[in-house]
């Protein structure tokens, strides 16, 4: 009887169906394998192509990428533009979900939708807009200039692109806040500016992380906006690695690129990691 | 000057066209539990938040101790408020959220936390000062709300539907330990809510509220033995309503077709042509066996209640009648059963004439 | 919600920074391309706004159409492969046991967070034909041989003389695959968020009243979750006709999609202000999209309105 019951499928638990599986499966192997094979030849011990024939295992190419200048500064760029962008795009998404979680003000949805346009918009078409911006505007990167102030317009690109989705992020997460909190921090004699910093900031805190990580995330995954903004002074990681691509496939790109996904991989384990911390204290 | 704690001064509050609260005027006296009593949308809330100060009054005035405080703002008056969610705050200890009120004020660090002690004490949650607020249960979230807005020492304690989270057990021991707790504290309580028998049990005072306007002002056993209308008497309480037929202004007598002509005494005078009911609680009613005297009706479904029933009869004019029947009194032990010919007493000394 | 009016000093601390940095960097961005729409290269460096009407005139060249229509297709053919794959993979995470979903979801987005180009580039390494897809392709092949073989009929070639690469890289076939693999988790994901909302009652209510389990899936399951599809299929392809890296990897330059030819307007031919007009046009192909799924969802608001 209690053999029967358990091998009796609910009707709808298509994720114990065979062919769900299946298509489940192979999703997936499509969408790791390639990745798997890059990693596993960055420690392939082959001059040419690298990709083509396994011939043993090296971490020379680890060694090769490190001493590559170009590579490496391309690399610190790239992380430096992540960083200061997030910062600004952090306090500029907050500031933008305060204002609209918290007031009414006419032509709201028109400005809600203004602030949606960066992530709807195809990445090309901003690029190309906002290269052209600078460049008519005469903001040329004079050859020179001290770093990271050399990467100024591709920062302020970034930060465009990558505010509105910490916007979002954050006003999730403010959507969730109790007004009665808020309430009851005035009742008990707090000042507008004493609500703000000890109420309101500690509950924005989870919703500050998360956009922050991915504004993180999308400005180190940028390429389209980054290319046209770049100057031949400044190129970032995807830039660099572009080039490189297209002239030959060599392990060295391979080992670099390994290394940025672990990078990724850690950025996305801390944030789990966040969010599960979050979930166990609601 | 009155010695009222909190006077409300022909209070009306719009927002839009929609008028929440209209022309109250309402004092509270020092040491009383006064409830604010109505169905939702009586504008009981958003009198008690323009007490907070959360709402401004659109016409009137409100004093605290004398003083008008309409305009000041709410972190600035002295009275706490327990919220109806109770908002403790989730990121910080118990005991940090007791002192917040206090930080608030600049006091010693040293006297904050002998405040949070004392506070934490009354409301029995010292052994729980460093946990956090989702290591709480329901019932002890609210007694954390209650230490930190009585940490403060207002001169009254607000509280927004102080019972309504709780499950129905934990409610009635609250009930009890709110009205014991304001006994030892001493400090005003001002609480809103929409269940009748909580405002009966714990408040001195009630003012019942309807559409923004206050009903009926009085201790709750005026409230349930003199409701000054039919939503009153209706809303408190179960009640019987029987039409009034004819009455002659001026003389103090009604006549009740369906109670087979009676006539009774009103203390109210009323003018000719208004429309009158008489209004009696099941409980002064009885039910028995047909007998030729009394008023003659077809017995219906008994609700059993354990100590009492409800019993349901169809008068001979046709109209349904509940009455409150003791375990004594219940029709079944009578040997009646539904669809019997019984016969209806009514205790008219208890009937109240108001304007229908 | 407040009104700005009531706390008009802290409302306008906290908009200007934002509504400024917008209309900044921004807004005066895409006005800046719209007046270059208009403009002519005079010079390698000059350019006069002439309000022409030109470049978009150019637009309609056998050529540019050939790319358009090219970019439509390929960005369709995807979506539709993204839908297919996509909407068993989310309906298999949506019914898993609740241990695993969160699991099973991140098994879906962990791709999406690494880095657009290192992924181009990985699956730029195992298409090429001799890469890992044709080796095991050829594997295959050896093996299925080998047991034509066995079995007496080796001499037929039934199967080719010898194995052949399927080649990829620069053919419709690579940019399609290319495109699946970047967006199937924008796919994933809302078709996941619409089947997570569903009521499971509706479904049972469907299997009680006796139909099959693909009557409930073709006449309850996908008509209720039809707005999360349609979302996902938006949100898919708006990007994928925009597509710049993918098919100058996998394309190799003989599948350009829109955004491979803005950019030559850019950096190589140098012709701006045509360079403007094409993406001012893929700019307004979004626009277009986006309203049409805003006017349907308005419409449906509308008539559930009108019915409640």
């Amino acid at each position: 009887m209690a053999k029967a019951r358990r091998n009796k499928r609910g009707p709808f638990e298509y994720a114990h169906k065979l062919s769900m599986q299946t298509v489940f499966v192979l999703a997936t192997i499509f969408l790791y394998a390639p990745i798997v094979v890059l990693i596993i030849f960055s420690f392939n011990d082959s001059r040419r192509g690298g990709n083509v024939i396994w011939r043993g295992f090296t971490t020379d190419y680890y060694v090769k990428a490190a001493n590559n200048a170009s590579l490496i500064e391309a690399f610190v760029n790239s992380l430096a533009i992540a960083v200061i962008s997030t910062i600004f795009a952090v306090i500029l998404g907050a500031i933008t979900a305060i204002v609209l979680w918290r007031f009414r003000f006419p032509l709201k949805p028109g400005y809600e939708g203004l602030v949606a346009l960066p992530i709807v918009i195809p990445e090309i078409c901003m690029g190309v807009a906002i290269a052209v911006f600078f460049s008519s505007m005469g903001l040329y990167v004079s050859p020179g200039t001290l770093w990271p102030f050399n990467l100024t317009n591709i920062i302020i690109a970034h930060i465009t692109f990558s505010f509105p989705f910490a916007a979002m992020v954050i006003r999730t997460r403010l959507n969730n806040f109790n007004r009665e909190m808020e309430e009851a921090a005035k009742d008990l004699g707090a000042s507008e500016f004493q609500v703000f910093r000890d109420i309101l900031l500690p509950h924005m805190k989870p919703g500050l992380i998360a956009g922050g990580l991915l504004a993180f995330t999308l400005s180190l995954d940028d390429f389209v906006i980054t290319f046209f903004t770049s100057g031949p002074d400044t190129v970032t990681f995807p830039v660099k690695v572009y080039s490189m691509v297209r002239f030959s496939v060599t392990p060295e790109i391979n080992a670099a690129s390994t290394v940025l996904i672990l990078i990724t991989l850690v950025l996305t384990a801390i944030a789990m990691r966040f969010q599960s911390f979050e979930e166990e204290h609601k | 000057m009155t010695d009222a704690i909190i006077s409300i001064r022909n209070v009306t509050k719009r927002f839009g066209s929609f008028t929440a609260v209209e022309d109250v005027t309402i004092d509270i006296q020092p040491g009383e539990i006064f409830a604010l009593l109505g169905p939702s949308g009586c504008g009981k809330s958003t009198l008690l938040r323009m007490i907070a100060g959360f709402e401004t009054p659109t016409e009137g005035d409100i004093l605290i101790d004398g003083k008008d405080v309409t305009d000041v703002a709410p972190n600035r008056r002295p009275v706490n408020m327990v919220f109806q969610s109770y908002a403790v705050f989730p990121h910080m200890s118990v005991a940090d959220n007791v002192a917040y009120g206090l930080k608030m004020d600049r006091l010693p660090g040293a006297e904050i936390k002998e405040k949070v002690a004392e506070a934490l004490e009354q409301v029995k949650l010292t052994d729980f000062a460093h946990r956090m607020p989702d290591q709480l249960s329901g019932g002890q979230r609210q007694r954390v709300a209650l230490a930190r807005a009585l940490a403060k020492r207002p001169r009254v304690l607000l509280l927004d539907e102080p019972l309504s989270a709780l499950d129905a057990k934990l409610r009635d021991a609250m009930r009890l330990e709110l009205v014991k707790l304001q006994e030892s504290v001493g400090v005003s309580f001002v609480m809103v809510t929409h269940d009748q028998s909580e405002a009966l049990a714990m408040a001195d005072r009630v003012a019942v509220l309807k559409d923004g306007r206050l009903m009926q002002l009085a201790d709750p056993m005026t409230l349930y033995k003199h409701p000054s209308d039919t939503f009153v008497a209706d809303f408190i309480g179960r009640v019987n309503f029987f039409e009034v037929e004819e009455f002659k202004p001026g003389s103090a007598e009604v006549r009740v077709q369906s109670l087979g002509a009676v006539t009774l005494p009103t203390p109210v005078e009323f003018a000719a042509g208004e429309k009158l009911v008489l209004a009696v609680r099941p409980e002064y009613m009885r039910v028995r066996p047909w007998d030729g005297t009394g008023v003659a009706a077809t017995l219906g479904d008994v609700g059993f209640q354990g100590d009492s029933s409800i019993v349901e009869v169809t008068l001979e004019s046709g109209q349904p009648v509940q009455v409150l029947s003791g375990i004594a009194d219940t029709p079944v032990l009578l040997g009646l059963e539904p669809g019997a010919k019984v016969g209806v007493d009514v205790d008219l000394g208890e009937g109240r004439v108001l304007r229908g | 919600m407040e009104s700005f009016r009531k706390n008009l000093s802290v409302f306008l601390a906290f908009f200007t920074p934002s509504a400024g940095w917008l209309f900044l960097f921004f807004i005066a961005p895409l006005g800046i391309i719209f007046v270059y729409s208009f403009s002519e290269t005079i010079s390698l460096t000059e350019v006069e706004l002439t309000w022409t009407f030109e470049n978009y005139g150019r637009l309609l060249e056998p050529e540019i159409q050939t790319l358009f229509w090219r970019s439509i297709w390929l960005a369709s053919i995807s979506t539709a492969v993204c839908l297919v794959v996509g909407y068993p993979v989310a309906l298999v995470i949506a019914t898993a046991p609740a241990k695993w979903k969160p699991w099973l979801l991140l098994i879906v987005i962990l791709p999406f967070w690494t880095n657009l180009l290192i992924r181009t580039y990985a699956l730029l390494n195992i298409l090429g034909t001799r890469g890992r897809v044709n080796e095991g392709l050829e594997w295959l092949w050896t093996k299925a041989d080998g047991f034509l073989t066995l079995i007496g009929l080796g001499a037929y070639d039934l199967i080719g003389e010898e194995f052949e690469p399927i080649v990829f890289l620069g053919r419709w076939s690579g940019v399609i695959i290319g495109l699946v693999y970047v967006h199937l988790p924008f796919t994933i994901l809302p078709i996941y968020a619409a089947l997570e909302r569903l009521d499971r009652s509706y479904l049972e209510a469907s299997l009680d009243l006796g139909a099959s389990q693909w009557r409930t899936f073709r006449s309850v399951l996908l008509p209720l979750t039809m707005a999360g599809v349609i979302t996902a299929a938006i949100i898919t392809f708006i990007p994928m006709l925009g597509s710049f890296l993918t098919p100058a990897l996998l394309g190799r330059g003989q599948v350009d999609m829109i955004a491979n030819v803005i950019e030559r307007q850019f950096k190589g031919a140098n012709d701006w202000p045509f360079g403007a007009a094409m993406s001012l046009f893929l700019l307004y192909v979004t626009f277009i999209i986006l309203a049409i799924q805003a006017f349907a969802a308005m419409r449906k608001q509308k008539r559930s309105e009108r019915r409640g």
